[in-house]
Parts: C-alpha cells; structure tokens; sequence
C-alpha cells in the first residue's frame, strides 16, 4: 500500500471515526465504551482466558482485571504447603485490616495476642505451631512498609532505597540459609522485589537467576520473580529482552497477564526486537499474539503467526473474534432511522469516493479473515474449529452475501456446539432470515418467532432488576452482550425492514421492543422507559395514520406471532405518552376535533412536557404557551404564567371551536381565519407555543431544512400564510388586510431566512456577499411592497413601521428613490 | 581659611565618590543529587555567602496524566551546608501555563509549596526565606502565570516568606507585552540571551550586542528590586550540515585540542570535527561551536550592568556551582566581578 493511499485511508477513517463519535456524543449522552459501534458478534464466544484483551478501541484494555486472582493462587499454594484452607490463609494475607494487620507483624506465636476471630483461623494455628513459615511470614509483613507506599506524583518523599537495600541483603541472607524450598523461593522473592523497589537491579536480577530461576518448585511465584526480572532488564536498558521476558510472564502467569502486556509496551520494541530471544513456537507465539492485542487495525499477520505456532492455543480464538469485531465496527453502518444526525456538519466534501476506497480496504480485510476462518475449520488443528464456520458465516452475512452465509451456517450441528457458539448460531441464524423481510418476498417473519423469543430471555436474565431512577437505561457494562445484540437486532435490522415495507407503525412498534430490556417495569411511562433514537422517531416520524397502526397493533398483543410479541411490548407501557402523542399529530395536521379525541384519553393529572426557562429564576422555572396572541416583533418571545397557560389540550378545543366558527358564523370567518393563524404562527420556531407541535427546539432548526411533517408550521408557517390570505380575502376592512399583509410577510421571512442558509455565513460580516443577498432579501419581501403600494395610509402601517426596523428600512430606502 | 578649604575639598571627595552598594555573591545549585563538595563549599565560605539558590525540581505538563508534575526533583544525599540558607528554586516549563486552566494555578500553587517545603527540610533546614520561581513566561502565558504567582504568594506556608521570579532580557525590554510579575524582586539572567540553535560564530550564553539590544535602554527604568545572575558554565554545541544538533556532554575544551580530532576555524569558536568521532555520537565534518565564559567577560558584564542598575544592595549569583567549573576562575577573579557590579 503507497503511502499516499494510506495517508488517504487513514485521515479518510479518522474523519468518519471522529465525525461519527462526535455525531453520537452530541446526539446522545457519554460514548459507552462497550457499545459504541453495532455488534452482533459477541466478543467471548472464543472463552474467557484472554477476556481482558477483548477488541475495544475506546479503552487501553476491554478489562483491567486479570482472569484469576494472585491472592487467591497464593492462597492456595500456603494452603497445600501447610495443609490448610485456603479461605483463612486469604483471610489473614489479603483481608486483614489495618489494625489487625499491625498485630500480626508482630505476632511471634502466641495466639493470645490476636483478636478471637483469628484465633480459631488454621493458617494462624499452622503458623504458631511451626518455627520456619512464622518466621518468613514476620519477615515478609517487615517488608510491607517498604513496598506498599501510595504512588503520588506530587509526593517529595524519596524512596527509602537504603533501607529496601538492607531489607533485601537482610533476606538474601535469610534465603541462603533456608533449606526448605517453599520458603526459600519466597525469601528470594522478596529480596529481588526489594532490590527491584530500591533501584538496584543489577542485584535484583543476579537474585532471581541465583534462586528464583533454579528453584525446582512449580510455583506462581516463580513467574512473577520472572516479571521483577524483566522489569529490572529494561531499567538496565535492555528493552528488547526485556519484552521477550515479558512475554513469558504473559504466557505462563494469567494471574499477573495484564501487568506484563502493560510492560511488554513499556518497552516500545517492534515485535522483531523480542522475537529476537524466542526460542520455541509457544515463546514465538504469545509474542505474536500480544501484538496482535495491541493492534486496532487488520491484525491478520499475527493471527496467521500465531496459528503457525500453537494451532491449539485460544489466542487464536481471541484474535479471530477481534478481528471480526473490528470488520464489525469498520463496516456495519448505523441505522439512523430517527433521521437525528446533523447532516450538514459532515456532508459529502466529495465524501463519497473516499468512502468508497474506505469500504474497499475494509472488505479486503474481511475477505483475509473469512479466509483464515475457513482455514480454521477445515484443518481441524484448533479444538473449536465451528468458530471458523461461525466466522465463515457471519463475516458473510456483513458482506451481504446471504446465501453464501447460510451454506455456511448448514454446515453446522447447533445441537452439538458448545453453548456460546451455539448462541452465537441462533443470533447469526436470525440475522440472515431477517434479510428476507423486503418487498416482494414471500418470508413469513413468524420464523423468526422462536429466536427472538430466546433473545428475549437472554436478554431478561442479564438485567434482573430494573433501577429505581427514571431514566432509560443504555443497557451499559461490558456483560451486557445480549441487550446490545437484541436492541440492536430491533432497531438497526426489523425496524428498518418494516419502514422499508412502508409499515411505519410496525417500525415504530419494533424501536420500543428494542428498549425494553426488563421483565417488570416499575415505572412505566412510554418515553421513559424509551432510548434517544426512539423518542425522536416516534415523535418526529409518526402521523396520525402511524399512531392509528399503532392502536390497531396495541389490540394485537394476544396471539403467537411476532406482531404479538412487539405488541405486547408497547403494552407493557401505560398509554398517556401514547395519547398524547396522537393527538399532537393531530395538532400538526389541524384535525383539531381528533386531538380533542386523543386528548381526552390522557390523563387529568398527566404533565404536559413545559420547556425549561433556562433564563429564569426558581420559580420561573418553566415556559408556557400563550398561542393567541398579536405579536410584531417575534422577539422577544412573550410567554405566560403557568395559571394562564394554553396546554395542547385547551389549544385543540379552542381551535376546533374556531373552525366550527368559520362555517356557523361565516360573516365573522376573517376574524376567525386571522386568529387561527396567528396561533399556527406561535407553535412555529419563532414563536411561543411551539411545543405544542414540537418535542424540542434547538437554535439550528431555522437554519436546517424541513424534514417532518410539522416542519411546515414550525420552520415554514406555511398554514399560518394561508390562513393569513384567506384572512386578508374575506375582509374588506384596509386596516385590517394591512395586519394580514404585514403578517404575510412575517410568514414570508421564515422561508427567506432558510433559504438563505444562515449557518453558511456570518451574521456580523457584512462585507460578505451572502449576507448582503440575505439583507436585500428582506428588504425586498414583496409583502412590503404591496403593503407600502396598497396600505400606506392605514394606521396600521404606521403602527408597525414603528415597531418593525426592517419594514422601517424597507420605507426609507423606497423613499429616498 | 585653610581649614575650611580642606574641610570643603573633603567633603567633595566624600560626596565625589559614588557609594558602592552592596553585594552579597553566592551561587545556584543546579544537580539533580546535593552532595556537600569540600570545593564548593569552600567557595561559599569565602564569599561568606548567606544563601545558597538549589533547585528543587523542574514542573512540566505530562500529558498521559494531564496534569502539570515534578520532574527530577532533587536528592539530598548530603544535608546543605550549615550556616547558609537555602533559597528553593523551582523551574516551570511556560508550556504548563498554556495547559492549564485558571482552576489548576492555585492548586498548582500549593501542591508546590508544600513540595518545596518537604524538600527543604530533608535538606536539613527548618525553614527558608525566600522561593524564586523560574519561568520564562510568554505574553500568552502572563495572565494566568502572574495568577499563579499570586495564588502562591498567598499560600499559608510562604507567610513571611518572600517570592522572587527569574527575569530575562527579553521582558526587560518588551515591559508592556511581558508584563511585570506581581511580586517584590527579579532575577535578572545574564545568559542564553543569544540563540543557542542559530548556526553562527556567536556565544549565545553572553553576548554584549544581545544585552545592548536588550538592556541599554531599558534595565535602569525596570520597577522591580533585581538580583543579578551570571554564567560560569560552558558547553559544546554541535551542528551538523549547518543545523542544530545539539549539546554535547562527551566534548570538553581538552577533546576539542586534540589535533587528531578538531581543528578550530581562525579565531572563532568554531571547531570542525576532521573524523567520526563514535564516543561522542558525532561524524565527521560535524561542528561543534565551544562557548564558554572567561573572568573578563564576567567583569565586562558587570560593569555594562553597574551603569544602569540602581545603586542598591543585590545578590549576585555565580551559575552555577560546580567544582569542574571553578577551576576556571580564581578567587581574585570572582572579587573584581564583584567589585565591578
């Protein structure tokens, strides 16, 4: 590859990485670092030995904790050495308070001195009774304060390196003359871990290679002598070597895995510098295999080395799953389903050809490792060579080749596969017949029917108990695997493939039974309980026809098929948010007696969503709707007190009681057309009853072109203008068609600012010919014109030249003519 | 009559001759582990030093922790002398006020603060009198490095302490756009005024011309007290194809006499390097300019200075104490240095 491809490749990757993160984190909350791309893929399917080292590239490690326990292989070893239980050697070793922990450095034998708790402890009463192991016990608890300081950067102690030097020729000594092997060996520990602390590493590691090396026990604590050794080769100035010990410690001591991976990097050296001391293939292999853990990009060269060496060694089942988990994250594009991404931050700066050698690179990598997959299965040398197929079949699946997966997936006995594989067979397995809802096809999603409802379970098992606070939880932690995969199954695959069918409902249906991760709800209101993306689809996405789908499903919850299974998700949810919903859609399409309807169904102690006054003290806390108002100038927006609030619900009446005017009293229907649209004015972006249409508002939305069906009145106030000439038409009053022209020309204004596209040049740079066009624009509203031509002698022109600058400016320019 | 006459000529002389101010000479301490050298101290006692300036640590901003730390504080493997005092100095990168915010320069002050005081009483004293903070601040670091010298000043455990910064050339000159540090007394650095990596025939650490530019106009209107602080060091600066390579530590002026190895360019102190040279790292046709700082520069620098300084009492410090250093200079040169400022 030509540096200049990869140069491309890379900036191209590190624009869409970054422009896709900032994207999430500024639609959503704090990236989860365990589901910050889809995945279906679960990252353990391989075993647990190397779970630490797990593809994450938003964390150092997926893990920092090793998969055993030093304390508890200690333990054991004390345990077997004095023929007692591991729990009390834990106990005294790793448990003990402070306190206590100052009694027993001085314990010399005597029970008494000891709390009563310790007494009856058998690793207490061995050590009481035998000379030899007391004595080494005392002598390590003597080192304690020397290795146990708290690392502080700003700390100006030194370290007491005399004193370390004393301890550890203290118990060099005290190794020389121990001829008991068991403790001779942890005496040796100790001085090298002594010298190491203290600085003296040329004598720390004549230590190890003097006791340690040579001891013939098979003991943990051989290996992290070893570790203190490797340490001390690099402090030396032997990196290389250094990473090469490292390495062994890896292999040879999961107990202390991560510690020596964090080290072998320390040292910085290409993987030849350490590949340089390797001897034999398992040597040869964990080197490989470490730089295979730390590569974020095709990691196909160390999986092929290390399968070389150790065919059988899980290493290559955990770099295998990395390696699709990266394909993962490289190729399956999220779903924006909710239509929440802000388009114009990252349009296409001739994006699409640079995406495209992107994909290809990526599929190349994909091709690699199904290749590798397929080799796995068919020599049979490693001990679950169906992860290859599994592989096989999957990567298949993300390259859209679905018969090529399911040729692969037949392959398979789901009956005879261990049971993570086998999970991971049903998830694939349902992956590609979902493939089969599109038009045209004659599949019977009911297929489907008992995997999900084993998703389900999965998915129920990992979050037992739901947490008391309000909010929807984003199914975090890195154990959630299921959640992820069933969330994402819903949201990213069947809703899409419903929207697709034109079943928007159905969609809809499928976002909500994505969330719902919990058996019981203890708080159950709809868009509590709803994820981001799902909120904004349902409230920006549906219309009335959607919300009528949705009641026909809701009646659809008993029967054994998937419409059944999705139904009774939403009915697990308590209808108000529901309603209320409905009769905002309503709202949007002025079908006032319908919101009516709808709202009558919520209710009476329902809170209807206020905005937060974020200008406003304590007890203004919140904004309220006041829609019928007369305004000129939109700003400042004039709000209203809670007690005189317009709720959608009062707004609804009040316009159907409008409406049933227009026809009952249709000498008067100009008044009433005037005072419907300025109401329609208020809930747009302008106004102060906007939230009577509109779930948010953010300063961008004048400025971002119409996507939803309110966008009509909330950016364009298009129905307010209609309604404005039907106002203007049916009167005869020039006072008053002057007032309707004026507003015309509000109305107009909202179209002339998006379609100067205010985000693409500065307000305060007047200079720039955007801003002048955008200037001219408005002066030029050719409401203005015919207001000046028509109105000019009416009081309410005078009215609102006073109030409005710009018609002010449009006069005097047209004056100076 | 006569007596009169004498009496008034006297007191001519008297009022004639201009008052000597004040100089109490002494030096910086600049290794990362204090051990007492008979040398050294030596010369401390004979200039009777009351004070003795030692680093205590560098501050650099580290970015895997994001946070500004110590870096190579001091050891004292030897307590300081007895009867002298030590004056802390403390080192921070200017890049570390770009870094952080105005939060982090008050507990950037205190964690100092503290950590100096640690350190001053494992050098075996019970207190110190004086902190000098050592920063060449830019003008985009002043705001919040004049912050920080505040915060400091305002800490309880410099109470009756005094702070004191280093002063360069340059913010002698440029008072408006540097600014003057909110606290009683400077430092003023006579050296690294040229320009260590420029390619040329100049000794960037002591350069009249520099300090023309720089001081002749300016230094006698500067509001704050001054110390003075000049250089005995030297070093060996290379250049390869004309670009800074950097310094040496394996040259000495012995190195550079050898015939076999350099061969200096007229009078300059420019060497060129006739053979690879692997001992030091260096090939041939490098170059390696000698800088190094002789007792009538010193004395020349001295009385460029005494010409605009205030006629008041000062330190004058020798940077820095090294017994390598000293060989250089004799006991009567250091006193005609003196005597000059």
């Amino acid at each position: 590859m030509t540096f200049k491809k990869l140069s491309l490749i890379s900036s191209v990757f590190l624009l869409t990485f970054f422009g896709e993160i900032a994207v999430n984190i500024a639609c959503g909350g704090e990236i989860d670092p365990y589901d910050y791309y889809i995945s279906y893929f679960h990252n353990n399917i391989e075993g647990d030995e190397y779970a630490p080292f797990a593809f994450n590239e938003m964390v150092y490690l997926n893990s920092e904790e090793d998969v055993e326990s030093e304390p508890d292989i200690n333990s054991r070893e004390w345990a077997k050495y004095l023929n007692i239980k591991k729990e009390d050697v834990l106990k005294v070793m790793y448990k003990a308070d402070s306190a206590t922990s100052v009694k027993l450095a001085n314990f010399d034998g005597n029970l008494s001195q000891l709390p009563d708790s310790l007494q009856q402890n058998s690793f207490i009463q061995a050590l009481s009774k035998r000379k030899a192991p007391l004595k080494y016990y005392l002598f390590a608890k003597s080192c304690e304060p020397l290795a146990n300081v708290e690392f502080s950067l700003w700390d100006a102690a030194p370290r007491d390196t005399a004193a370390m030097a004393a301890k550890a020729n203290e118990g060099l000594k005290l190794t020389a003359d121990e001829k008991d092997d068991f403790l001779k060996l942890r005496y040796a520990y100790q001085s090298a871990r002594m010298f190491h602390f203290g600085g003296y590493h040329a004598e720390s590691k004549s230590t190890y290679e003097k006791y340690i090396k040579p001891s013939k026990l098979n003991s943990a604590v051989k290996g992290w002598g070893l570790a203190l050794y490797a340490g001390s080769t690099r402090r030396l100035g032997n990196p290389e070597e250094s990473a090469f010990l490292f390495s062994k410690v890896f292999a040879s001591n999961p107990e202390r895995r991560v510690q020596a991976y964090k080290n072998y990097y320390y040292n910085s050296t290409p993987v030849n510098g350490a590949l340089k001391y390797a001897k034999t293939d398992n040597e040869k292999a964990n080197i490989w295999a470490i730089n295979g853990f730390g590569n974020a990009d095709s990691g196909i060269e160390s999986i092929q080395k290390v399968y070389q060496y150790e065919p059988k060694s899980q290493l290559n089942g955990t770099l295998l799953v990395r390696e699709v988990n990266k394909l993962e994250q490289d190729l399956i594009e999220a779903n924006d389903i909710a239509k929440i991404a802000y388009n114009y931050y990252f349009s296409d700066n001739g994006g699409s050809k640079y995406k495209d050698s992107l994909k290809a690179v990526n599929l190349k990598h994909l091709n690699e490792i199904r290749n590798f997959a397929v080799k796995l299965a068919t020599e049979k040398k490693y001990p679950q060579p169906e992860l290859g197929t599994l592989t096989a079949a999957y990567l298949s699946w993300m390259e859209n080749k679905d018969f090529m997966a399911a040729n692969y997936l037949a392959i398979l006995k789901p009956d005879k596969l261990p049971e993570r594989l086998r999970d991971q067979y049903r998830i694939t397995d349902l992956l590609i017949k979902a493939k089969n809802i599109k038009k045209g096809s004659p599949f019977n999603e009911n297929d489907l029917l008992p995997n999900l409802k084993w998703l389900d379970e999965k998915r129920f098992a990992e979050n037992k108990t739901q947490p008391n606070g309000q909010y929807y939880d984003y199914g975090g932690g890195a154990e959630k695997r299921f959640s992820r995969t069933t969330r994402n199954f819903y949201q990213q695959i069947l809703a899409p493939a419903y929207l697709s069918l034109g079943d928007t409902s159905k969609a809809a249906l499928a976002m909500v039974k994505g969330d719902i991760g919990y058996k019981t709800l203890k708080e159950n209101s709809l868009f509590q309980n709803m994820s981001y993306q799902t909120i904004a689809f349902w409230q920006k996405n549906l219309s009335p026809k959607s919300m009528q789908g949705l009641a026909v499903y809701k009646t659809k919850a008993a029967g054994n098929d998937v419409t059944a299974l999705l139904a009774s998700a939403l009915n697990q949810l308590k209808n108000d948010d529901f309603y209320e919903l409905y009769g905002t859609t309503y709202l949007r399409t002025h079908q006032y007696d319908k919101a009516v309807q709808m709202f009558a169904k919520v209710s009476a102690d329902y809170k209807y969503f206020a905005p937060e006054n974020w200008y406003g003290d304590e007890s203004n806390s919140k904004l309220y709707a006041n829609p019928f108002i007369e305004t000129i100038n939109d700003y400042p927006k004039q709000y209203v007190a809670a007690k005189t609030s317009v709720t959608k619900k009062a707004f609804a009446a009040e316009m159907l009681r409008l409406q049933k005017l227009l026809v009952s009293d249709k000498k008067n229907a100009a008044t009433y057309y005037y005072k419907m649209a300025n109401a329609v004015y208020q809930t747009g972006y302008y106004g102060n009853s906007w939230f009577l249409i509109s779930y948010d508002w953010s300063s961008y939305d004048n400025s971002a072109p119409a996507k939803f069906v309110y966008d009509g009145d909330y950016k364009k106030a298009q129905t307010a203008k209609a309604w404005y000439l039907k106002a203007r038409s049916l009167s005869t009053n020039p006072d008053f068609k002057a007032k309707c022209t004026f507003m015309l020309a509000k109305c107009l204004q909202k179209q002339i600012i998006m379609n100067a596209h205010p985000l693409s040049f500065s307000y305060y740079d007047k200079t720039d010919v955007k801003w002048k066009n955008f200037i001219k624009a408005n002066y030029n509203n050719p409401y203005f014109i015919e207001l000046r031509l028509n109105y000019n002698k009416t009081p309410y022109y005078q009215v609102a030249a006073g109030d409005c600058s710009y018609l002010r400016d449009f006069i005097a320019a047209k004056s100076r003519k | 009559m006569r007596k009169i006459s004498i009496l008034v000529i006297f007191a001519f002389f008297l009022l004639g001759c201009k008052q000597k101010p004040v100089i109490h000479p002494t030096f910086y301490y600049w290794k990362t582990d204090y051990r007492n050298k008979p040398a050294e101290t030596a010369y401390l006692n004979q200039f009777k030093s009351k004070s003795l300036y030692v680093r205590i640590m560098d501050v650099d901003f580290k970015p895997d922790v994001q946070q500004a730390a110590p870096v190579s504080p001091i050891k004292f493997s030897d307590p300081a002398p007895s009867g002298i005092a030590i004056i802390p100095v403390v080192f921070i990168v200017n890049n570390v006020f770009n870094k952080i915010d105005s939060q982090q320069t008050g507990i950037l002050a205190s964690r100092i603060a503290k950590f100096v005081d640690d350190k001053v009483k494992q050098a075996g004293k019970q207190n110190y009198t004086e902190l000098q903070i050592d920063c060449d601040w830019t003008k985009t670091t002043r705001a919040s490095y004049f912050k920080f010298l505040k915060e400091l000043k305002a800490n309880p455990l410099l109470k009756h302490k005094a702070v004191s910064v280093t002063l360069r050339l340059h913010q002698v000159k440029n008072v408006v756009s540097s600014g003057i540090p909110p606290v009683e007394k400077a430092m003023l650095m006579c050296y690294n005024m040229g320009n260590l990596r420029k390619y040329g025939e100049q000794n960037s650490i002591l350069d009249q011309h520099e300090m023309n530019l720089y001081l002749k106009d300016f230094l006698a209107q500067y509001p704050l007290q001054l110390d003075v602080a000049l250089p005995i060091f030297e070093w060996a600066v290379v250049f390869r194809n004309q670009e800074y390579a950097g310094i040496s530590k394996h040259i000495s002026k012995t190195v550079l006499q050898n015939p076999k190895l350099f061969r200096q360019r007229g009078n300059t102190i420019l060497f060129d390097l006739l053979v690879d040279y692997p001992t030091a790292g260096l090939k041939k046709d490098d170059v390696v300019r000698w800088e190094e700082i002789s007792a009538s520069n010193l004395s020349t620098t001295a009385k460029f200075l005494s010409r605009y300084l205030k006629p008041e009492e000062r330190n004058l410090v020798f940077y820095h104490l090294d017994t390598d250093l000293l060989k250089h200079f004799t006991h009567d040169d250091f006193q005609k240095i003196i005597a000059y400022l």
